[in-house]
Order: C-alpha cells, then structure tokens, then sequence
C-alpha cells in the first residue's frame, strides 16, 4: 500500500522527515566547514616558477631515420580547386490536373511537350597534375639535351636538383648530390598537408653563393598547396651552407620536390 | 517531501561552503604584525637582512657590505643611496658608522642595521714588542692546541655552533699572542667540481676569518687561502675522510 | 534503493578524486617529455660512402713504409672521427693501390662490394729528408670529371709530420664534403696533468697524441682556456697569495705578464673576439663573475650575489652572452645572462650543476649534473647537453662513473669530457664521444683532467 492515500499520516512523517533532514544537512555543512579550518587548500603553484625555470628531458632521436618532429598544427583542409558541379534536380513534369467530376470534356490542346530531362553533366572525377617522372640522369653528364641533376628519394617523395649551369654541373656532380642530400634530410622532416599535398610538385629557385650559403630564394611553380610550398621553403631556409663553391661565383639551383606519400 | 526542499537546502549548504572557505583565506596570515604596519595587500612583508666583513677595521682600510632583501621594491641604505634589492658595496668610512637599510615592498617595509668600528691605531710600546717576540717564535704545537680547524657541513660555507666556539677559543689564544699572524686555508671535499670547490673552499675561509674578526682578532693578522679540493687531508671515499677535508685550516702564516 | 545511491555517489566521487588526483601529480610526469632537438648528428643513410684507399709509397725503403703506415692509419681515423661518412671498411677495397688519377679505375671502386661514392687515394714518397704527399679526392659516380681536387704536402720527415699531413688532407675533403662543416683533425685539446703532487698544463692533438707539457710551475694549475686565435693559453695557478689568472704565450712557449688581484682569481674564459675574458674572483670579498681585456686591465665585475659564483663561458657565436655556475640558492646551478650582467636567466632547476660548455653555433650548453630528481636519477655527475631556448636536455653519459668539464669540438659534432670511473680523482681520464653520446673512447691514461678544445 502506498502511502498517497493516507494525507494524516503524511502530515506527521513530512515532519520528521523534514527535522531529519535538516539535521543531516547541517551535520554535512558542519563537516565540510570543520575540514575546511582543519586541513587547508593550499594549492601548488602550477607551471613554472620564475625564479627555478623547468627543465625538460628530451630524448635524441635524430639518429633514427623516420621524421621526428611533432607535425604542425596548422591542419587546414583545403577543398579542391575544381569544384565538381551537383547534377541539377530534374525538372517536375507538369501535368494536367485530374477532371473533376462536373467539369465538361473540352477538348483543349494537349501539351504533349517531352518530360525535361536534366542535362547530363560529364561526372569524370577532376584531373590532378600527374608528376612527371624524371628520369634519374643524375650525373654522367653524356645527356647533352638535359641540364645535370641529382634525384634523392625521400619519405615525403622525390626531390630533383637541377643546376642552370651545364659545364659546373657536369665537373661538379658530386656538389650538387650534396646540395640534394642536404636538403632532402632536411625535407625529411617536414609535414605538408598530406591530403591537400599528395603528388602535388613545387619548384624552388635559388642561388648558392661562393661561400656556400643560399640567396634570392623564390618559388618558381607553385604546387597549388600552401603547406608543401611553406615545407619547401623550410627546408632550404634552415640550411646554413652547402660548403664553398668548388668554382665561381654564385650557382643558380632549380630544386623541384614532388610530394607522394603512401 | 525531500523533493520540494531540496533547492533551498542546497543553496544554504553552498552558501556556507563558500563562506568558509572565503574565512579561511582571510585568517592566512597577510599583517606581519612584525612591522606594526597593516598588510597593505595580499603580499608578503618584505624582510632584510646587512652584514658587513669584516666588522671592525683599522682606518684607511675598506670593508665589504653584504645585504640581502626578499619581496622588496627598493632599497635605499643611508649615506651610499638607492642600491639593488640584493648586493655588495666595498666601503672605507673614515670613523664608526652605523649603516642603516630600509627595504620597501607591496607588503611593507622593514630595516636592517650593522655597526661597523674604525680604529684608530694605538702607537706600539717597546716594552711590550720585547715580552712579544720571545714567544711569537710561533710554536707550532701550542699553535695548534688552541687554534683548531673549524669544520663544514656538505656544501655549506656557514659556521656551526661547535666551529663558532672553536673560533672564539682561537682569537682568545691570537690576542695573548698578538704577533702571530694566520694563514686561512679553506678545502673542500673531492666530490664535486674543482672550480666550484675552490670558490667554496674561499667562501668557508672567509666565513672563518669573518668569525675571528668578529672576535676581536685585527683583519691584518689573517690572510685568505683557498685551495679547493687540491692537497686533500685524505683520499678515502668515505663520509668521515670527507668531512676531515671540508675545513678552513689555521697555520701561522710566515 | 538507498544502498544502491550511496554506492553510485561514492564511486562518482572516488573517480573524480583520482581525476584530481591525476591532474596534480601530472607536473611530475613533466620530465618525461620526449620531444628532441635538432643536433648535428647524421644517421647512416645521410653519411657519404667514401673509400680510403692505402697510399702508394714511391720508394722502397722501410722510413717510408713506416711514414706511410701513420699516414694511412691516421687519415683513416680521422675520417671516420668526423662522423659524416660511410667509410668502405678495410676487407671491401679493391686490391689495387693507386698512386694517381692514370692508376685509378674509378669502375672498380664504384662497384661492388665497395660501392664507393667518394675515393681517397695518392702517394707519398720521402725525398731529400722531406715527405712528399700528393693527395686526390675522386668522385666515383662522374665518369667524365672524376677529381674534386688533388693537394700536395711537403714537409720535413717524421712520423709526426706524417701524421700533420694527414690531418691536413683529411681536413681539406671535409672542407669540400662536409656542407660548410669545419674539420678538426688539426685541432688541439689542452688539459691538465697530475705531475706527483702537482699539476701541470698539456697540450694534445684531438686524438690524443702528443701529448707533451706547456707549463713548468711546481704547483697545481688548472682550467686551462686557449685563445680563439690560438696564441695564449690563460689558467689559473696556486701561488703564495691563493689562485691567480697567468697567461702563457704558445707563440713564445713562455708565461707572460697578466696582473694578479686580491682575493682567488679562477676559471678564466675567452670571448669570441679574442679581447676579453670573463672570470671569478673574490676580490671584494665574495667570488663574482668579471670581465677584463686580454691583458687584465679594465677588469668590471657583473655579477653581485651572495654565493660562490664560477665557470663563465661566452656564446661563441654572438660574444653577448655569458652563461656560468652560481652557489645563490645553494647547490651550485646553471644560469645565463648578457655579458654587461644583465638578463639573468635560470637553467637548471635543482642537482648540482657545474662546468658549462657553449657550444659553437651558440644553441647548446653542455655541463656536468648530479640530477638527483627524474629518471634515471640519482645516478652520478654525468654530461648533459641543454637546448638554451627550449631547456630541454638530453643525458649523454650513463652509469660510467664521475664525468665533469664538456668542452665542444668546432664542428659542434664532438665533445670532450674528464671522466674517472671509480670516483678517484688520480684516476681522471680524458675521454671524447659524438654528440650524441656515441663512439666514446679515452683520449689519455690516468692523471689528465679538464679538457678544453680549441677553436680551431
């Protein structure tokens, strides 16, 4: 039996039930106040001090052959440039509204246009550029039609430089694999968008001065994706020097990454 | 029942909380009753401790004042003028001076005082020089019976109570032989770094030669050696080698 | 029913008391952040293949074998001591030996096994009381324009000139291969050396021969810090009134004059511009770090603290930083400041920190710690290589006993460090490894301590 049907006795339990209450509630209240005198919240200080800087463990893992730093944070995703157009709805049929029971037959001039049919859309996926694949006539130097260059694969793809000067790449071949390997390692650790970037291909020019160092740096082809464009220029920009120009003056370099992550 | 007095019974109880934890905060201790000045703000009262080395010279010489402050702004000691809230000053004040330091922060300020004496020379008597040099021969061992070595705790360049007794003994024993003078050496133990331990090794020889002035003992009968951790006492690698090695040693100083 | 609800409440409660339990103790994990710096270190698929080829002798007689003999020997440990090549191991040459660009077959080198892209070759031959190198450095891959160059060296014979020359050579091929890299096969490392009671200053090739004694003072000298135009050696040495700075002069293989001060006059360091030197003296009464010409005069102190204050070392790189060893809040720690005093900017953050070591292009500061807290902790004093900007380390040394006093090679590839393995100080040794705390050897026997490298 519920106790709904006897409203006496409710009187009656709502007031004891309501002193017990009360009395556990302050008996509650008095416990949180006494702790709160008894055992005070002194909380730490958090981060760092001023006066003791922290000190971080790091770990070496520049020997290990996989890029190693934290990816940016800068994941824009990038739609494609061409928009694929949706199919236009098809076009509703006008009919002629059903005769209702007290209209007469009139013989009228029936439309009979063709249903409109929606255009049909070439619905062919956009084509990317597919990279051109160079062949590796890295340094033999008998291609007279191809200037001399050096291909390096690397983890984000393939990375060809290309000199302007035939005679100095050709009598210096063993330069320009340096300039490449230099900057493949640094490319290595690089992180393009991948799917904005995925076998897009961006050309760098620059020239290397006498004492090796890079100047007049300007992209040549962009690649349509910003964040292979800005790993390229990093990974040329954190290069100190190449080591001295076996000859002349300055070289000018034409350095084409094409980005193909599995 | 409960039902329809729940909301107001949680009101009071979060009201109470909240009420004891903001007495709480006020009950930590912010006036510094210390400084008699009411805590201006939730900051600490700064404090400021001046010491001078050494606390008496003869005059024309120079000494060196050594203050430390904490939670100050500015510092201002009289007669040489605003200075860094934590420093040293090298100063030759001419007769006794009093050196007086106010410190200023957002919580107060406080002062701090050191008294420095000047002599002036006394013109030495014959007589006494004569008593003197017959036994200012220096005896090594009599030396060496009342001028104990004062011991160090790991890292540490400050006196202990026994080395502070040991130190008041030996001025005790250098004023009844006024000629003697005293070379101050101060080691280390081998743990450690070498250049680290010869800048210890100074600091523990001149907290030596700062406890003998202080006794009375003239700054131009001490001089100041440090050796570091080079010519240890022992070679063991044990505590008690250790602690025989963190040590200012007294010789005469010939 | 009400059973059930207490239960409910207490595990709600219980899982938020660990969550702030975690959230606490979460500053703690702190040190087991794991993101590296970049070091110059390069892994094997960067490292060029290159091939040493034994020299050819042009003459028969056994001085010139035992010439070339060093020669080969010392080239081969250099290029391999630089740690940007591949080197063909010794069972993979051809059996050939040739002598000049006419003698080298480079299809032979650049197949395999040798798979040589580089190949170091020539001949040495003794004439008139004078050894006679010619040196070529061949790419194996251009058929068409093989020679990257060839040197000739010429000097009087001994089995040290030998070994000068090919330092020089090995040099001269990391110049042209390295990337703007600098080779050290021609740099000095100055130590001291326990002599019985004293100690004394030396001086060694980076691979530890000739090793031969600079000074001759009877008593302990110590900190040894050579001029960046390797011309005077400044250190500190125990004479009547406590340690002072003394400069020695490599040029006239003397002491020379530098003024002595109250107070211990210690650690001296070089600026980057060969002009000033920092150091620690207590001349007012507690040691602080001051700065001075070359020869002493405007000496200014820049620190003003309470506490022993030691060790300075200049940023090679930029000479407007001074980062040094400060006793201020007790255990000695690892701060930086500008070089007027100002600045100053906390390292380390507990452990007994000393001898700092800037490295040359001004990133790193590699010391000696007891860390006392974190993993690995308490271990002994080991190196330590910090980021200055991030001051993120990494922990070089392990379980290896005491090692103290890093010093940076100028390739920033190498570092040199004293090491004794029992805790002994007689028994300190020099030691060198790769940054990245590889290929570590001893460079000396017993009785060597506090390394510095040159600058060049």
């Amino acid at each position: 039996m519920s106790s709904y049907a006897h409203p006496a006795p409710l009187q009656q339990k709502f007031s004891s039930g309501f002193a017990g209450a009360v009395v556990l509630h302050v008996a509650v209240a008095g416990i949180l106040i006494g702790m709160a005198f008894l055992h005070p919240f002194q909380p730490k200080h958090w981060g760092e001090d001023a006066a003791s800087a922290g000190a971080i463990q790091a770990v070496m893992v520049n020997a290990l052959p996989l890029p190693t730093k934290a990816p940016p944070i800068d994941h824009s995703v990038l739609a494609s440039e061409n928009v694929t157009k949706a199919p236009a709805p098809p076009v509703k049929e006008k009919t002629a509204p059903p005769p209702t029971p007290n209209d007469l037959l009139i013989k009228n001039k029936v439309d009979t246009k063709p249903p409109k049919v929606a255009p049909k859309e070439n619905l062919t996926p956009t084509k990317h550029p597919l990279p051109t694949p160079d062949s590796p006539k890295a340094t033999t130097g008998d291609a007279a039609t191809q200037l001399p260059q050096a291909v390096t694969q690397s983890v984000n793809g393939t990375a060809t430089v290309t000199v302007q000067n035939r005679s100095f790449g050709n009598r210096y071949a063993y330069y320009l694999r340096i300039v490449g390997s230099m900057v493949t390692k640094n490319y290595n650790e690089q992180h393009p968008d991948p799917r904005a970037s995925q076998d897009k291909s961006v050309s760098m020019l620059f020239d290397i001065q006498r004492d090796g160092t890079i100047q007049n740096l300007r992209v040549e082809t962009a690649s349509g994706s910003p964040t292979l464009d800005a790993a390229a220029k990093r990974a040329l920009l954190e290069i100190d020097s190449f080591g001295p120009l076996p000859e002349g003056d300055h070289i000018t370099i034409e350095y084409k990454f094409d980005y193909h992550h599995p | 029942m409960t039902l329809q007095s729940k909301p107001w019974k949680w009101a009071l109880l979060a009201a109470t909380l909240s009420l004891a934890i903001g007495c709480h905060h006020n009950n930590h201790p912010l006036s510094n009753p210390a400084t008699g000045l009411p805590a201006a703000s939730d900051q600490p009262a700064p404090t400021a401790t001046l010491t001078a080395d050494p606390l008496a010279i003869d005059i024309g010489q120079s000494l060196v004042l050594n203050w430390r402050t904490t939670n100050a702004t500015s510092v201002v000691i009289d007669g040489i003028g605003p200075v860094p809230v934590n420093g040293t000053q090298t100063v030759s004040p001419s007769n006794s001076t009093n050196f007086h330091l106010v410190a200023k922060g957002d919580g107060g300020s406080t002062e701090a005082n050191v008294r420095v004496t000047v002599r002036v020379p006394v013109a030495p008597t014959t007589g006494d020089e004569a008593n003197n040099s017959s036994s200012d021969a220096g005896n090594e061992i009599d030396f060496a019976q009342h001028v104990k070595d004062v011991f160090f705790d790991y890292d540490s360049f400050d006196l202990r109570p026994d080395a502070q007794q040991d130190a008041l003994n030996a001025a005790r024993y250098l004023a009844a032989h006024p000629a003697i003078k005293v070379l101050i050496g101060g080691y280390c133990d081998d743990r450690g770094s070498a250049e680290y331990n010869i800048t210890l090794g100074e600091n523990r020889a001149n907290a030596a030669r700062t406890a003998l002035i202080s006794a009375g003992v003239p700054a131009s009968r001490l001089r100041v050696v440090s050796y570091g951790k080079e010519r240890q006492f022992c070679t063991e690698e044990n505590e008690t080698c250790w602690q025989e090695n963190r040590r200012a040693q007294f010789k005469i100083d010939r | 029913m009400p059973r059930f609800t207490v239960v409910k409440l207490f595990s709600k409660q219980y899982a938020l008391a660990v969550a702030v339990l975690c959230v606490f103790f979460s500053p703690l994990l702190r040190a087991q952040d794991q993101f590296p710096f970049h070091l110059e270190s390069t892994n094997s698929t960067d490292r060029i293949r290159i091939a040493v080829a034994p020299f050819k002798p042009q003459s028969a007689d056994p001085a010139t074998a035992g010439y070339k003999n060093t020669f080969d020997t010392t080239l081969f440990a250099d290029l391999s001591a630089a740690g940007i090549f591949d080197i063909v191991s010794k069972s993979l040459l051809p059996q050939s030996s040739p002598g000049n660009q006419s003698e080298m077959n480079l299809a032979q080198w650049s197949a395999a096994p040798a798979s040589a892209a580089m190949i170091a070759f020539g001949n040495l031959s003794t004439q008139n009381g004078h050894i006679v190198v010619n040196g070529f450095l061949d790419d194996a891959k251009n058929t068409q324009f093989p020679q990257v160059f060839v040197k000739q060296y010429n000097e009087e014979a001994s089995d040290d000139q030998a070994r000068q020359i090919a330092h020089r050579f090995a040099d001269e091929i990391i110049a042209r291969l390295g990337g703007g890299g600098v080779g050290i096969a021609e740099t000095k490392i100055y130590y001291v050396k326990q002599t019985g009671e004293n100690k004394e200053i030396w001086e060694m090739d980076y691979d530890g021969a000739n090793q031969h004694a600079l000074t001759h003072l009877g008593t302990v000298s110590m900190s040894p810090r050579i001029s960046p135009d390797n011309s005077r050696l400044a250190f500190s040495s125990l004479g009547r009134d406590g340690f002072q700075i003394k400069m020695f002069s490599l040029l006239l293989n003397r002491v020379i004059n530098f003024p002595a001060a109250g107070g211990t006059n210690v650690s001296p360091a070089w600026a980057p511009n060969g002009n000033q030197i920092a150091f620690s003296s207590s001349r007012t009464g507690d040691p602080e770090i001051w700065t001075a010409d070359a020869n002493g005069s405007i000496a200014r102190r820049i620190t003003s603290f309470r506490g022993p204050d030691v060790s300075p070392v200049w940023n090679p790189k930029t000479g407007g930083q001074i980062a040094w060893i400060s006793g201020r809040t007790g255990l000695p720690q690892l701060y930086i400041m500008d070089a007027d005093g100002s600045g100053v900017q906390r390292m380390t953050d507990g452990g007994y920190a000393t001898s700092p070591s800037w490295s040359p292009n001004g990133q790193f500061l590699a010391f000696a710690w007891d860390r006392r807290y974190g993993p690995g902790a308490p271990g002994g004093q080991d190196i330590y290589v910090m980021e200055i900007t991030t001051k993120k380390w990494i922990q070089l040394t392990h379980d290896s006993g005491r090692c103290d006093f890093p010093s940076w090679s100028p390739d920033g590839r190498h570092i040199v460090f004293a090491n004794t393995p029992d805790g002994k100080g007689a028994h300190t040794r020099i030691m060198t490894m790769l940054v990245d705390g590889t290929q570590r050897r001893a460079l000396t026997g017993s009785g060597a301590d506090m390394p510095n490298w040159s600058w060049k």
